[in-house]
């Protein structure tokens, strides 16, 4: 079982189990699935560009290589900044009381959503129950597993229960009259997820 | 720049510019003072997949690991795979050379199958053609924050100085009351919104915020609301 959610708010922790809640334990969710001329289920591959090699699943890796093309494994890679600065690790956060800070709503919206957990509670000081029941939130670091960036995590409470918003927030700009809107061309809203939807 | 087309609650109608607020990851995975790339590879053959090499091998497969080593092929590992063709194959392993039947399967919550039909293909929207529109739905924003999450915003701009106008009034509207509007597409403006063919939905949700002259208006779009998996009640 993986450890609680601990927060911390002037010296009164609670304590919360976890579980990770997307669409499709709440909606559902649709597949295609390609079927053969017999109606059985086809096998999906790739074939390299030269044509000389069938890919099936399960025979390809991928890693990082240097300018020599040595492998390099994944536990010699190193965190850096955008200097080339190396970076301290980060802690994971599961298990270890997070100072949390009551935030407005509009740093929640500001969250670009990774992930959702929905919360038991284990132990829930009333002075921490008396902010969430007011409609206001609590920002804490979130770390799953150690590594070099903790993400930003939202306490929240509404009708249902605890949940806990995990992600990175995002910065709109101020926008004024004289200010230009500059030309792109690229596609400015992606759109990477699968077509398994059934909210509406 | 891509352009949206904005309906407000006077049936007002205009093309404004829109940009997806991302978030810059602060680090990257490397080794000071060198340049490193990012290789896909072919680690392994049809022949030394694990499916195969256990029926070959059967009862002696891990001591055929270890001394025979079955699972290199020297001569295919390690190449470099750049561009490839999806291409797909039948049950029994013959090349396709026309495009599979496909059906669409529906899962429901408990993972069980639930049904499977043809598949059907949804255009996209959000273009040029129909207005994004306001629904009339306005919701306090202390209800929609704690209610849906938010996987994306989309901000929108002015393009020059009417749309100045109607983007800041729009803003200033919805943060005087303090709340958030929801928006649809489609013929009626009560579609959710999808922004391409086969795209996922989402809910729409304009948020609005003022400061002197300056203004944000921001498009949140959700997928999700924040409820249990129903077969966990609250504690």
């Amino acid at each position: 079982m993986a450890k609680e959610i601990l927060i911390n708010y002037q010296g009164e922790e609670a304590q919360f189990s976890h579980k990770k809640v997307d669409r499709s334990k709440l909606y559902g969710s649709r597949k295609r699935i390609p079927l053969d001329p017999t109606g059985e289920n086809c096998q999906r591959c790739e074939l390299s560009d030269d044509g000389s090699t069938l890919i099936m699943s399960g025979m390809t890796s991928q890693g990082y290589f240097d300018s020599d093309i040595n492998w390099i494994p994944n536990k010699e890679l190193i965190g850096m900044d955008s200097s080339g600065k190396a970076l301290d690790k980060v802690p994971a956060t599961l298990g270890v009381a997070q100072d949390a800070v009551i935030s407005e709503l509009e740093s929640l919206l500001d969250l670009a959503v990774d992930s959702v957990y929905q919360l038991d509670p284990e132990e829930v000081p009333q002075s921490i129950q008396t902010v969430l029941e007011s409609g206001k939130v609590f920002n804490f670091p979130f770390n799953y597993r150690e590594d070099y960036h903790a993400e930003s995590a939202y306490l929240i409470f509404n009708d249902e229960g605890y949940f806990a918003l995990i992600g990175n927030p995002v910065k709109p700009e101020w926008m004024e009259l004289d200010q230009i809107v500059e030309e792109s061309f690229e596609s400015e809203v992606e759109d990477d997820d699968d077509l398994d939807f059934e909210m509406f | 720049m891509r352009k949206l087309h904005l309906m407000n609650k006077d049936n007002r109608d205009a093309k404004v510019a829109i940009s997806s607020l991302k978030y810059e990851k602060p680090f990257e995975m490397g080794l000071p003072n060198k340049q490193l790339k990012f290789k896909r590879y072919l680690s392994a053959t049809e022949e030394s997949l694990h499916k195969n090499l256990s029926g070959l091998y059967g009862d002696n497969y891990a001591s055929n690991l270890i001394e025979e080593n079955p699972e290199i092929d020297i001569e295919a590992i390690g190449k470099f795979i750049s561009g490839t063709d999806v291409v797909y194959l039948s049950n029994k392993g013959e090349l396709l050379y026309a495009p599979p039947k496909t059906v669409e399967v529906i899962i429901a919550p408990d993972g069980l199958e639930k049904e499977r039909r043809e598949p059907e293909n949804i255009p996209g929207n959000v273009d040029d053609d129909l207005p994004v529109r306001w629904t009339g739905k306005k919701m306090a924003k202390s209800k929609v924050a704690l209610r849906f999450a938010f996987k994306r915003t989309i901000q929108l701009k002015h393009v020059d100085g009417l749309t100045y106008d109607y983007l800041f009034e729009m803003a200033k509207e919805l943060q005087d009351e303090d709340v958030m509007v929801l928006v649809g597409a489609g013929q009626k403006g009560k579609e959710p919104l999808i922004f391409q063919a086969n795209g996922m939905p989402y809910r729409g949700f304009l948020e609005g915020r003022v400061d002197g002259k300056k203004y944000q208006l921001l498009l949140h779009l959700s997928n999700m609301e924040l409820k249990r998996i129903s077969s966990e009640p609250k504690k």
